[in-house]
């Protein structure tokens, strides 16, 4: 599990928390966790991403992790001025390089990701199930709900190589006033969200829990979703955040 | 205190099960509405007696026969399902059933995004007909639709064809599937082999770790199930 916490754009201190923990499925079987997240904060801005690797491909699981640092080298490189086309396709570039000279296909990764320049510009997206989830903080609590693809039946659209942009989504927010809240989830998470109340689960990661220290909140947030209160979910499970902690908040 | 239970559900993801039950005049002869009246309760209390955690097996049953097309019984999960017997009578507007199937298996509400992947189960002793009881090959068309919908067509699918006049090319062209073939039930017992199959590859789908993977037990012997 990584944190981050850096100075936004002067209207506060960014913060991602997320955690991730294998379902049990895959512990039953002695097999890895094939969900991944990464929070990474650097000068242009910060990135959230979360992947989950498609259960049937025999590399999924480096998969997962080259799309969570092709993320962060993307973002280490585009000003706040890159289109979402071009966010998306250097990432899809950048994931083709790390994954070869094996074959991408046996590679595939959903890819969710939250990236938010010091401008306050935040870019919200991907492909594949799971669910990325933008609530704007004040009296009206927004949901925007921005699922990269039609994960049902155990099929879903993932990273596999060039030619998949129709499956993608992405949005833009404006966030410089750093009232957004990001919450992305793997399908093993999402599937089981009661969507109605996402804007009090987003507040409650944030406000109940957001001031906790790093391992504090790993430790948390992993027993919470080690002991999933749905029945008969088996999948990996992963979950992260990124808001804005402005002066004088507690979370 | 709040906890991650309050933001979450309750039950488990959902694995319907939606039967399209001929209950045409024909229906009515040789015991045959019986037979299907026994063996769809004897699924459901399977059902409802499966305690797999995976999956909470949801059952829907669509009638066709007098008065068109029509949901007998709402989706609704095993457990909680109550069981009123159908009565034969009236022509086969399969057409219209498979209709009614394709909105289903696509209503959002009533099937959400995280459920698993529907077995539907179509089982009919004749030729469809439109409302009026003339021959008719209306049920291409609607076959089509679903096969060609975003979830019938990636549905778990199954075919009972009873006595000789069934239209096996219409339920095969049902299942559309080479590697699953027509079974045919020529005694009304063995409707009831049909439906314990049935059951079996459900309940193996709902305690297996990947339940939308598609698991198909072999297929029942019926001559040897006759009664």
């Amino acid at each position: 599990m990584r944190s981050s916490r850096r100075r936004c754009g002067g209207v506060g201190t960014l913060r991602m928390m997320g955690a991730t923990v294998p379902g049990p499925h895959h512990l039953q079987q002695g097999q890895p966790n094939q969900d991944c997240w990464g929070g990474y904060g650097m000068r242009r801005g910060h990135v959230l991403v979360v992947c989950d690797g498609v259960g049937s491909c025999p590399r999924s699981r480096q998969g997962s992790r080259a799309a969570c640092r092709a993320a962060r080298e993307v973002m280490r490189d585009a000003s706040d001025e890159v289109t979402a086309a071009s966010f998306r396709d250097r990432l899809v570039e950048r994931w083709l390089e790390m994954v070869r000279p094996g074959i991408p296909s046996a590679c595939a990764t959903t890819c969710l990701v939250a990236a938010r320049w010091r401008s306050g510009r935040l870019l919200v997206g991907g492909i594949g199930d799971g669910l990325a989830a933008v609530v704007r903080g004040g009296l009206e609590a927004r949901v925007e709900i921005v699922d990269g693809g039609r994960g049902e039946f155990g099929e879903t659209a993932a990273l596999c190589g060039r030619g998949e942009e129709q499956w993608w989504t992405m949005r833009d927010f404006d966030d410089s006033r750093g009232q957004h809240r990001v919450l992305l989830a793997t399908d093993g998470v999402a599937n089981d969200l009661v969507l109605e109340r996402l804007p009090s689960l987003v507040n409650w990661l944030v406000e109940r829990h957001g001031a906790d220290g790093r391992r504090r909140w790993r430790s948390r947030m992993r027993g919470m979703l080690g002991r999933w209160p749905t029945p008969g979910s088996s999948d990996d499970r992963t979950l992260a955040v990124m808001w804005t902690m402005t002066e004088g908040a507690h979370g | 205190m709040t906890q991650m239970s309050d933001f979450t559900l309750a039950t488990a993801r959902p694995l319907p099960v939606i039967v399209l039950a001929d209950v045409s005049g024909s229906m009515s002869e040789h015991g045959k509405i019986d037979s299907l009246n026994r063996a769809i309760t004897e699924m459901i209390t399977s059902f409802a007696a499966e305690r797999a955690e995976r999956a909470e097996i949801q059952v829907a049953v669509i009638t066709f026969g007098a008065g068109g097309a029509r949901i007998h019984t709402e989706l609704t999960s095993a457990g909680k399902t109550v069981w009123n017997p159908m009565r034969a009578d009236g022509p086969t507007p399969l057409g219209d059933a498979v209709e009614v199937a394709t909105r289903l298996v696509e209503d959002r509400q009533r099937i959400p995004g995280r459920a698993y992947r529907p077995a539907l189960v179509l089982v009919s002793d004749g030729h469809p007909t439109d409302a009026n009881g003339r021959a008719s090959d209306n049920w291409k068309l609607p076959v089509q639709r679903l096969l060609e919908s975003e979830r019938g067509g990636r549905a778990d699918r199954f075919a009972l064809a009873i006595g000789d006049d069934a239209d096996e090319a219409m339920l095969s062209a049902f299942l559309a599937d080479p590697a699953k073939s027509v079974l045919r039930a020529s005694e009304a017992g063995q409707i009831q082999a049909f439906f314990r199959w049935v059951t079996m590859s459900v309940t193996a789908r709902s305690r297996s770790a990947t339940p939308n993977a598609l698991l198909l037990p072999p297929p029942p012997d019926l001559e040897a199930d006759a009664f």
